[in-house]
């Protein structure tokens, strides 16, 4: 089971593949790293842009492989990395069985006929690609001071235009919400998709990208409503909106952290990298379990997959402080790319280290660092009741006040029908009432009878969409 | 929080936001508490934004309906769930399977989960929602709990029915098909039983359904039925008087059976050779329709017509019949199958297979399928068997072939057939042909219809003989499920509701290899 650089090479559609690939091979990039030496099977994860790793996948019998990530190139970069790593230093790769997803991959192969190998790609027309060229362009000589200073100052330059810019923006989202109040929300409604997507475009215009996102899946949220709960639902929405516009003009004034979640809200972002070196942004070590994967088309052709996770502390354990019991893993790729696999299984459970935006909340993460995964199994009780659950949904959102979806945990629930045959989630003593998910009457139908369900889900403040439930007939998950 | 709007402020807010502000002006002092926390000017922005957060600090709106107790669920089921292995492989099984409305895979499925007394586990159900939907009738109570939840328009009555075991004394409280279901197999075992239950509730009920029951008297059917089908000419309805008659005309004796006896006997003769002077039977096909098939219109001219009455009008013993058959008449001697297995004989049906020369099982059981499944149960299974022991086993039949005899078994094959069938030479040369297939299993109509009718038994030995398949093929996952059902047995066995002596479990369903 040898591979040669050569045939690395060989593989490469181009020399710009073969570059990037060479700035992959770090150990940090590569949280695992595997292989079946009876099969001839590679494997691996390598961390990309967004939270969650690309995994990746080779049969060195063929050369046959599948990369989890979008790139358009055959084989990717990540491909490329992965092989040229096992080229040169085979013994950083772990021997193991494979796991499901390469057994997945695996059985969906079609076998190869005979002489239908995996063609080198092999370099263009001008030359062949070629490693040693890659390694020159990674080890290429820094940027001079002058050029990094030059480019920070033009970074400032942008970056106080752009405020501007939002400044003006947010004015015109105010008297857009004023005039929607003058002629009614009950005609708004009438007209929501035509009037929130024109705001929507002004305030991509004025790059405030977040709130015009927010205005942009405004009509679909309202929609999918009742129509009793509608005219409630856009008072909120609405007042929510000017409240963050008013918080953005005055984010001087705000706690650091709260300050922050307004500037994210509003469109600004933070890069991984920058997450990741930030001495200040909170981490949480821990097993973590993955709650639930949801994925999400959004108007800007983005698909965003949410993986939602829980923390669960063990019984005898110190709370870790303030460490953030509930994280969000997003990952947006482009709807180009087709059906994308969600990064996590739910389900699935793993130590690993959490850094989270700054936030009066900290919800939203990536993965700074993992271990091993495992098959959770039962996960530890939630210590608490549906009553201290909405308890800490109302102390969320006291901190993040525009807080969409609040992550709770309860033991001992149970599900009850009304006569209307709606479903709701309660407490032993039926003290709290919430009201489930019409879309997910269907699935949740079984948990019906059962009783001391320990429960995850979001609670919007309607609805409760449930994740996941631990139930004596073992683990519940939405189909 | 809760001090800062009166009930007032927020009724008066709300509605001048729904209906607008430039008609619905905000009266003066509006959320003058609100804004003195704010210490803000009356603007209507501000108070939009503290109504917002105001409303979402209020405890959850639940308003729900009554609560009650939640009656019958998908939980409540004395059978033992699937136990994880066999679930494991059922959940593959389900992702790897090609979805259709004709899946006899999966009703396969739910006949080996009846066969062993076992029920899904509750949270599969909402995957298996549409299958449920179209196998309700082999389904048990916590299966239909469940569909009964789903449908928006049940009545709370019928909460409580969903625990109740279909009996004589509940069965008219289920839905169609598990009525019909019920009403055959209890005329397979009593038909005087079934046909008092059927005329006990008749009169009240709609005609489709009239209709139908008296088709289901088709099981069963003897002269103890006459009086009551007779009755049926003063019914209201067309359908029920034509399904009657057509019944009426299978039972010997009856003026309708003579006349059909009759037109059949005008189609044979027998008549002396010219030269040989030996005597020697002919027959002129009935006159087909325009577009009926001449095979299906002598099959349905001598469909339940009694062999023995054949013999009897002809002036033959059997014997002679059989040997005076024309040879090139192969359609009439599977045809006159059918009238030996309307009669029950059995031993006539297997020498009237024995004189066809090139004997396949296709035809045989086109003819006889009419005829099959009115017969007991039992008796369905040993004419299969008897069919069976006739084909060659150079050739697998086409697919068709064994669509037919999962029709006619409504079940597994019997334990020995199937184990000759898995050991035959036309079984390894379609493994051996499988393997080349890229796609597997897929395209492969004969072993898609053959796997539904292997017993559970034979799983792992399935497994075996498909283990070339990648895990992802439907039929290697099928053959995996089948495996580990088998292997769970025992256990099953020790939590699997008592039966009654009828033999029928709680559900009202047969013990396999019944």
């Amino acid at each position: 089971m040898s591979l040669s650089l050569k045939k690395v090479e060989e593989l490469a559609p181009d020399q710009a593949s073969l570059n990037a690939a060479g700035k992959l091979i770090k150990p940090a990039k590569w949280p695992l790293l595997a292989r079946e030496t009876q099969r001839n099977l590679l494997w691996g994860e390598c961390q990309g842009s967004g939270s969650n790793p690309y995994r990746l996948s080779v049969d060195l019998s063929d050369l046959g492989y599948r990369c989890s990530c979008p790139s358009r190139k055959f084989p990717c970069k990540h491909v490329l990395a992965l092989l040229w790593q096992y080229a040169e230093s085979e013994e950083r790769f772990q021997d193991a069985s494979a796991p499901d997803w390469v057994e997945d991959w695996l059985g969906r192969r079609r076998p190869k006929a005979a002489g239908d190998k995996a063609k080198p790609a092999g370099g263009d027309a001008t030359g062949k690609a070629s490693l040693r060229a890659a390694r020159k362009e990674e080890d290429s000589p820094e940027k001079t001071a002058k050029d990094q200073a030059r480019a920070a100052a033009q970074r400032e330059r942008l970056r106080r235009q752009r405020e501007e810019s939002i400044l003006l923006g947010l004015e015109e989202l105010d008297r857009w919400i004023a005039d929607q109040l003058d002629r009614g929300i009950a005609a708004f409604a009438q007209s929501a998709v035509q009037q929130c997507r024109l705001a929507a475009q002004r305030l991509v215009d004025a790059k405030a990208s977040g709130v015009a996102s927010a205005l942009d899946q405004l009509p679909a949220a309202l929609f999918a409503l009742p129509e009793d709960l509608r005219h409630d639902f856009l008072i909120e929405r609405l007042g929510g909106l000017y409240l963050l516009s008013q918080a953005y003009r005055n984010q001087e004034a705000l706690p650091p952290e709260l300050r922050e979640d307004v500037r994210r809200l509003i469109g600004w972002s933070t890069r991984r990298e920058d997450l990741l070196a930030a001495p200040g942004a909170p981490r949480a070590k821990g097993r973590w379990f993955v709650l639930a994967t949801r994925s999400e088309n959004q108007a800007d052709n983005l698909r965003r997959i949410e993986t939602w996770m829980w923390r669960a502390a063990a019984p005898d354990a110190e709370a870790s402080g303030d460490a953030p019991e509930f994280a969000v893993l997003m990952d947006f790729v482009p709807l180009s790319a087709g059906a994308t696999a969600a990064p996590f299984t739910p389900g699935e459970c793993f130590e690993a280290e959490l850094v989270f935006y700054p936030s009066a909340l900290p919800l939203r993460a990536v993965i700074a660092e993992r271990g091993q995964g495992e098959d959770a199994g039962p996960w530890p009780r939630p210590r608490h009741g549906l009553p201290e659950a909405v308890s800490r949904h109302f102390e969320a959102l006291a901190r993040q006040p525009w807080l969409s979806n609040s992550p709770i945990t309860a033991s001992e629930t149970r599900l009850l029908a009304d006569s209307h045959d709606q479903l709701f989630l309660a407490d032993r003593e039926q003290e709290v009432l919430l009201r489930l998910d019409p879309g997910q009457r269907e699935d949740a139908l079984p948990l019906l009878g059962l009783d001391g369900l320990a429960v995850a889900g979001l609670w919007d403040g309607r609805f409760l969409q449930l994740l996941t439930a631990d139930t004596p007939l073992g683990r519940w998950l939405p189909a | 929080m809760s001090e800062i709007f009166t009930t007032e402020d927020l009724e008066a807010l709300k509605r001048a936001c729904i209906l607008g502000l430039s008609r619905h002006p905000l009266p003066k002092k509006t959320g003058a508490a609100a804004l003195a926390v704010t210490g803000e000017d009356a603007q209507p922005l501000t108070l939009l934004a503290l109504m917002a957060q105001y409303a979402r600090f209020l405890p959850p709106k639940a308003r729900p309906g009554e609560l009650r107790a939640t009656g019958q669920s998908p939980v409540d089921d004395p059978r033992p769930v699937l136990p994880e292995a066999a679930r494991g492989a059922l959940t593959r099984l389900l992702q790897v399977r090609q979805p259709s409305q004709d899946d006899p895979m999966l009703q396969a499925v739910f006949d080996r989960l009846r066969d062993h007394g076992y029920r899904l586990h509750p949270f599969d159900l909402p995957k298996l929602a549409g299958a449920l939907r179209r196998h309700e009738d082999r389904l048990g109570p916590a299966e239909r709990a469940y569909l009964r939840r789903l449908r928006p328009d049940r009545d709370g009555a019928e909460d409580g029915l969903l625990a109740q075991t279909i009996d004589p004394d509940t069965w008219t409280d289920f839905p169609r098909a598990a009525r019909l279901r019920f009403l055959r197999e209890l005329r397979a075992t009593a038909p005087e039983e079934a046909r008092r239950l059927v005329e006990s509730c008749f009169a009240g009920e709609a005609a489709s359904l009239r209709a139908d029951l008296v088709e289901a008297l088709q099981v069963g059917l003897s002269a103890a039925d006459r009086p009551f089908l007779e009755s049926l000419d003063r019914d209201r309805a067309r359908t029920v008087k034509e399904r009657a008659r057509e019944l009426l005309a299978h039972i010997r004796g009856t003026a309708a059976y003579e006349e059909r006896l009759s037109r059949v006997l005008d189609l044979f003769a027998v008549k002396k050779g010219l030269l040989n002077r030996r005597e020697r039977l002919t027959f002129k096909p009935p006159v087909a329709g325009r577009g009926v098939d001449p095979a299906a219109a002598l099959r349905a001219s001598l469909s339940g017509l009694w062999l023995s009455d054949l013999c009897r009008g002809l002036e033959l013993s059997f014997g002679q019949l059989q040997e005076m058959l024309p040879k090139a008449e192969d359609g009439l001697a599977y045809a006159l199958m059918s009238c030996a297995l309307a009669e029950g004989h059995l031993d006539g049906l297997s020498r009237l297979a024995a004189t066809i020369a090139d004997f396949e099982l296709q035809p045989a059981l086109e003819a006889l399928e009419d005829t099959l499944w009115r017969r007991p149960k039992a008796e369905q299974a040993e004419v299969v068997r008897l069919l069976i022991a006739q084909a060659p086993w150079d050739r697998l039949p086409p697919g068709d072939a064994w669509e037919r005899i999962r029709a006619a078994l409504d079940g597994a094959l019997p334990q020995d057939i199937a184990e000759a069938l898995l050991a035959s030479p036309a079984w390894r040369r379609q493994l051996a042909e499988l393997r080349k297939q890229p796609e597997g299993s897929l395209g492969d109509l004969q072993l898609n219809a053959i796997l539904p009718l292997l017993p559970s038994t034979l799983g792992a030995r399935l497994q075996k003989d498909l283990e070339d398949l990648p895990r992802h093929d439907p039929a290697a996952a099928y053959a995996a499920f089948l495996a580990a059902l088998a292997e769970a047995e025992p256990a099953a066995e020790a939590q699997r509701p008592d039966r009654d002596r009828s033999g029928h479990d709680q559900l009202g369903h047969d013990e396999p290899g019944e």
